[in-house]
């Protein structure tokens, strides 16, 4: 079983890396990091905030919308390509077939994060001579905001057509990025029906917001390790709800 | 026509995010996200709710299991 999830997260990344919007977000991106980093219209102190404010926004902005559009078309297309059939005529669990997929996107995702990743460590490296801590924990932080957009966007796929899928994702991220700050505000604003709607759908949107430690990187706040641990837990359980959401969806659809 | 009037949608959510974070900055007294209460308060609420949802689809799973064997 283990040998049949391995080699199918090996041809979805495989697939996945071919894809030319994933070559295109993540040459755009190396692009603007390193001009952020090597065009000097300020002195040190400005340069390396800007260093750090335009790496982290396009590392998260290039891995989202990557994982968005490579995991919404992957099971529409395996569907209308045939390619899921022969897959699953061998003794392989849907729930397996689809969470390997979702894997090998995103270690796809990943690759092209990581690489973005290592130009903004190695510029702040040039520019300060060290790495500070939070650097890291604000990438590892992206990368699991990423991990996140991907399970959304896979538990739509089971639902919509590509199209629609990678709207909806997108529009639910902006949504979740808005709750705490707009969407709150607006349910405390409004009475009856439309304070109960605004409520209902807040409760149920992941809150993106919880991930973001730009600000703490960029000003050099210190951030509770005990408020971390919450968020990384959160961000396992809410992907992991997406995912076991899309398998049983999946699981119960007419192949 | 549909997919237009989300992509408008999108865009205007994407101006009042950008509006949203730059009075965010204006205002420098606002806690940031991991001093709030709130954000704590928020995240363990959908913790919970997942933890509900887990346990509830455990046990119909097993129940169910249990009923065809």
């Amino acid at each position: 079983m283990l040998r049949a999830f391995f080699a199918l997260v090996k041809l979805s990344f495989l697939e996945a890396v071919r894809r030319q919007i994933l070559h295109v977000m993540v040459l755009l991106s190396l692009v603007v990091i390193a001009v952020a980093g090597t065009v000097s219209f300020f002195d040190l102190g400005v340069q390396v905030k800007i260093v750090k404010d335009t790496g982290m926004v396009m590392i998260l902005l290039a891995g989202s919308l990557s994982v968005v559009f490579l995991i919404s078309g992957a099971l529409f297309h395996d569907l209308e390509q045939r390619l899921v059939y022969p897959v699953l005529a061998r003794p392989i669990p849907r729930g397996l077939y689809l969470f390997a997929r979702y894997t090998g996107a995103l270690a796809a995702v990943y690759a092209g994060m990581t690489l973005m990743a290592l130009t903004l460590l190695a510029l702040l490296w040039v520019h300060l001579h060290y790495v500070s801590e939070l650097a890291m924990v604000a990438i590892a932080f992206t990368y699991l905001e990423v991990a996140l957009v991907g399970a959304l966007a896979m538990l739509l796929s089971t639902f919509f057509t590509p199209a629609m899928t990678a709207t909806l994702t997108l529009f639910l991220y902006l949504l979740g990025s808005l709750k705490m700050g707009y969407l709150h505000h607006l349910a405390e604003r409004n009475t009856g029906f439309a304070k109960w709607a605004i409520t209902a759908i807040s409760t149920v949107l992941p809150n993106m917001e919880a991930f973001r430690f730009k600000d703490a990187l960029v000003h050099d706040l210190t951030v509770p390790a005990s408020y971390l641990l919450l968020v990384a837990i959160y961000g396992i359980c809410y992907s992991a709800t997406c995912v076991a959401l899309s398998i049983w969806n999946f699981g119960r659809r007419e192949v | 026509m549909r997919l237009v009037t989300v992509v408008l949608a999108i865009l205007m959510l994407v101006s009042i995010t950008v509006a949203h974070e730059e009075g965010g900055h204006a205002h420098h007294h606002e806690p940031h996200h991991w001093e709030s209460a709130e954000m704590r308060h928020n995240i363990l609420a959908q913790l919970g709710g997942m933890v509900v949802l887990g346990v509830v689809a455990g046990s119909y799973l097993l129940f169910r299991r249990r009923v065809n064997a």
